[in-house]
């Protein structure tokens, strides 16, 4: 196991290495440039680029950036906000980001497994109908319609919750974007919950169980549940990471400082060292969750064997 | 078994008391006194005054910081952190005077030598202001080029302070409107001792800056959603500050903030775009002027067509700016058939320069009869039977140039389009490239004289543009000497060298646009510099209900 992930995480480096390489050549062929305004001379325009290294070749900007990278430096922002060191703009966002991105996916799980397993257990009309509703609007509604109805009726009607982000009450200003954000994942979540769950019930093993006597309680938690709840981990991992990644649409909504507009903003403004930065670490993000979510599967169920070979 | 689940009930109870806690504490952090929030559509880019660039920066700035000299809220240029001006008779330097006891926002005093560091950082190289156009271009301070080409170091570049209280500035031409000109955010003083005790953090936190405007800062991080004000104790006009505390909320989405506005969570907000007819007719809707043009230029040096001084006249009166205005831009638009924007620029009289919107009817105005006939013309005189025209412009434009381009297809014979859509930078590069027969721009001006647009059609200005001999002979002769003396000689020339941009058609006005707001009853003193970009806060008040 550890020899398996000692090689994932080498081929990890090299994959990160190889997306920075790309994204470096990428955006040579960004169209315009950092400094393109319309009240700057070309020799200004040229001053600029090159107090930010940006007239070396694109190979010298490379390395020097992996350098920086080593020692922890993401450079500076060139044009969203002029020489702000990156790691101070994404250091401040991203724990927002985090918090809601996490709630999201821990309300929407808990919700959509509670829906899931119970509309698979007891096949009830009533709740197959709350089911049917609920996944199908989940997911075939983007999630700013949802914030926009919350809005509207939670926020601006009723004035139960904050319209706005607030950074004196996170706890009560993010309970609109969670709501909003994680209808999906609940959606998502349930229809796997119940798909899996209504297999498993069908199995011998929970036939042989029954047989055996056991109560019902305790073939559903022992046998049931925990059979079914592989591929809902991995769509959550999953989905964890586009909630990880802030949603650009739901932060601009309800005014939330986090790292969700910051990359379009950066593609927007042309700062490149930002849309580095933050490609960058969603990459990261992605191959880490992806390494946890291959250990976790061994962890949870043995017959997976890591490297293939046993 | 009973006690046990007692005791559940009660560890419930408790934690939902906890949690209402949490909740409770939250919402009780909104102030109750006569505090400001204003909801402003997008954050600033920087709070460095030096380094400010974009509207939002010169709002968000305005608030804190001050300048030699303010538009008051009657748009009169007076005496802010000096006291007086003297102008020498070649208009080439003028001397400050600072007012006395001047502070900044920690009790530091505040002297002439803040202001030559302050001007020395907007030229620096090191600093990289994108705002050097200023002292470079717009007026050019002696030595500004130099320095920040880096062939003169900074210290000689043309500002002095002879004692405390006096600072010098020497131009290198004379330029009228240098007084409008330094009311701007990057003219603010800025302490040297202070920027190298914070060194490279200098302006990215609130406690990294000083401040000498009506406010100071006390919450800020780049890129903020919230930015917090209270008053400056030591401002020289702190005892006519009404508000003791400002809240500037980012609100990136419109419909959201009127919704804020409306259920009174903030009390000033920008209205922009399809939202703003949401407000219509609302008496609570305010549209301040802005000095802001959206002209169509032309490549007046690759496109074989639009040398002709027909085909270009045509095009201008095709568009129906009425209809564009009523039912496309609608609230805060108005039609523009010349170059000067109205309500920015005054004649020696203190009438209006632009008041006479009808003065190029005979050039502008939409008349599809005579625009094809003239079309007609222009082809048999260039010999073309139809013209493809390739228009650049910015996305976020691109149902005002669809309404153009089909009123421009509908009464011109033989015309058509290539439409490119790009990002504000790539335009922008495409313009300097030459790579457009027409062009959409839109240009606010950064001070109060026809020049800020005016010379954009100076020969050579942009490398494909407007050129014309005449023209730049009475640009030149505007900024001299001997006109800086005479303000109505001055307008009189200004007035002709635009009648040759009119006769010439050298370019498509289309349309000035004001900024809307939306302001509580109660909520008094908001006032915008006659640009539109900076906010004059220091009278702000608002009634406690």
């Amino acid at each position: 196991m550890l020899k398996y992930i000692g090689k994932r995480l080498i081929i990890s480096a090299v994959t990160l290495l190889v997306i920075l390489l790309i994204l470096f050549l990428l955006l040579q062929f960004m169209p315009g440039s950092p400094f393109n305004d319309e009240k700057l001379s070309p020799e200004q325009i040229e001053q600029l680029r090159a107090k930010y290294g940006l007239d070396q070749p694109i190979i010298v900007q490379f390395f020097t950036y992996i350098g920086n990278m080593f020692r922890g430096d993401l450079g500076v922002s060139y044009s969203l906000s002029p020489n702000t060191p990156i790691t101070d703009l994404i250091s401040n966002r991203f724990p927002v980001t985090v918090m809601i991105g996490f709630a999201s996916m821990i309300v929407g799980t808990f919700l959509g497994l509670i829906l899931g397993f119970f509309t698979a257990f007891f096949k009830n009309r009533v709740l197959g109908a709350i089911y049917s509703i609920f996944t199908l609007l989940g997911i075939a509604v983007p999630s700013y319609i949802f914030a926009m109805f919350f809005s509207n009726f939670l926020g601006y009607k009723a004035n139960l919750l904050p319209l706005l982000y607030d950074f004196r009450s996170p706890v009560i200003s993010s309970v609109m974007p969670v709501m909003a954000m994680s209808l999906g994942v609940m959606a998502v979540v349930a229809r796997f919950a119940k798909a899996e769950a209504s297999e498993v019930i069908k199995s011998d093993y929970v036939l042989f169980a029954k047989c055996q006597g056991l109560s019902s309680r305790t073939v559903m938690t022992k046998y049931v549940l925990k059979n079914s709840l592989m591929p809902v981990i991995t769509v959550v991992a999953s989905l964890l990471v586009s909630l990880l990644t802030g949603s650009l649409v739901i932060e601009q909504m309800f005014s939330v400082p986090g790292v969700g507009g910051l990359l379009t903003n950066a593609i927007n403004a042309n700062d490149y060292s930002v849309v580095i930065a933050l490609s960058f670490i969603y990459s990261a993000l992605y191959i880490i969750v992806m390494l946890i979510l291959d250990i976790l599967y061994c962890i949870i169920d043995p017959r997976v064997r890591l490297g293939g070979k046993n | 078994m009973a006690e046990k689940r007692m005791r559940k009930i009660i560890s419930a109870l408790l934690s939902l008391v906890m949690i209402t806690g949490v909740f409770g504490g939250c919402s009780a952090s909104d102030g109750a006194d006569n505090e400001i929030n204003i909801a402003l559509s997008s954050s600033p880019i920087t709070v460095d005054p030096q380094l400010a660039f974009d509207t939002n920066a010169g709002s968000v700035i305005s608030f804190f910081t001050s300048t030699l000299y303010v538009y008051n809220t009657d748009h009169e240029l007076v005496p802010g952190l000096a006291e007086s001006c003297d102008v020498s008779d070649d208009g080439l330097t003028y001397t400050f005077n600072l007012k006395e006891n001047l502070r900044w926002s920690d009790g530091r005093p505040l002297n002439a030598e803040d202001f030559v560091f302050g001007f020395r950082r907007l030229a620096d190289p090191d600093v990289a202001s994108n705002s050097v156009y200023l002292i470079t271009d717009s007026c050019t301070i002696k030595n500004a080029i130099e320095v920040n080409m880096r062939q003169k170091p900074v210290n000689e570049l043309g500002v002095s302070s002879p004692d405390d209280k006096t600072f010098v500035v020497e131009l290198e031409n004379p330029c009228p409107y240098f007084m409008s000109l330094i009311t701007m955010v990057n003219f603010s003083p800025c302490n040297e001792d202070f920027y190298y005790e914070v060194g490279t953090d200098y302006a990215d936190r609130a406690e990294n800056l000083l401040y000498c405007g009506p406010y100071i800062m006390d919450r800020y991080e780049p890129i903020a959603m919230q930015i917090h004000f209270t008053e400056n104790p030591y401002y020289y006009r702190a005892d006519e500050i009404k508000t003791h505390g400002i809240t500037i909320q980012i609100v990136q989405n419109t419909q959201q903030a009127i919704m804020c506005y409306k259920s009174g969570v903030v009390d000033i907000t920008s209205v922009s775009g399809e939202y703003a007819e949401l407000t219509e007719g609302d008496p609570e809707l305010h549209v301040y002027p802005q000095a802001y043009l959206s002209y169509i230029d032309f490549n007046h040096k690759n496109s074989a067509a639009l040398q002709n001084r027909n085909l270009r006249l045509a095009l201008t009166k095709s568009i129906d700016r009425d209809d564009i205005v009523n039912n496309l831009l609608r609230t805060g638009y108005s039609p523009m058939t010349c170059i000067t924007p109205p309500d920015f620029y005054k004649e020696t009289d203190g009438t209006d320069y632009s008041a006479d919107g009808s003065r190029y009817d005979e050039y502008t105005r939409y008349d599809p009869d005579e625009a094809g006939r003239l079309w007609e013309l222009g082809l048999s005189e260039t010999g073309l039977s139809s013209v493809k025209l390739k228009i650049v412009y910015y996305s976020g434009n691109a149902a005002l140039v669809e309404a153009l381009t089909a009123q421009m297809k509908k009464a011109l014979r033989g015309l058509d389009f290539e439409f490119r859509s790009v990002t504000m930078k790539e335009r922008q590069r495409l313009y300097m490239a030459g790579e457009y027969d027409m062009i959409l721009i839109n240009w606010v001006a950064d001070y109060c004289d026809p020049t800020s647009f005016l010379n954009s059609f100076f020969t050579d200005y942009v490398p494909y543009g407007y050129s014309n001999d005449e023209y730049d002979d009475l640009i030149l002769r505007c900024d001299s000497a001997e006109m800086a003396k005479n303000a109505d000689e001055r307008n009189k020339l200004l007035h002709k060298a635009e009648d040759i941009l009119m006769e010439n058609a050298a370019a498509i006005p289309i349309c000035t646009m004001g900024t809307n707001y939306l302001i509580h009853d109660g909520v008094e003193g908001f006032c915008l510099s006659p640009t539109g970009v900076n906010f004059i806060v220091t009278g702000l008040s608002k009634e406690v209900k």
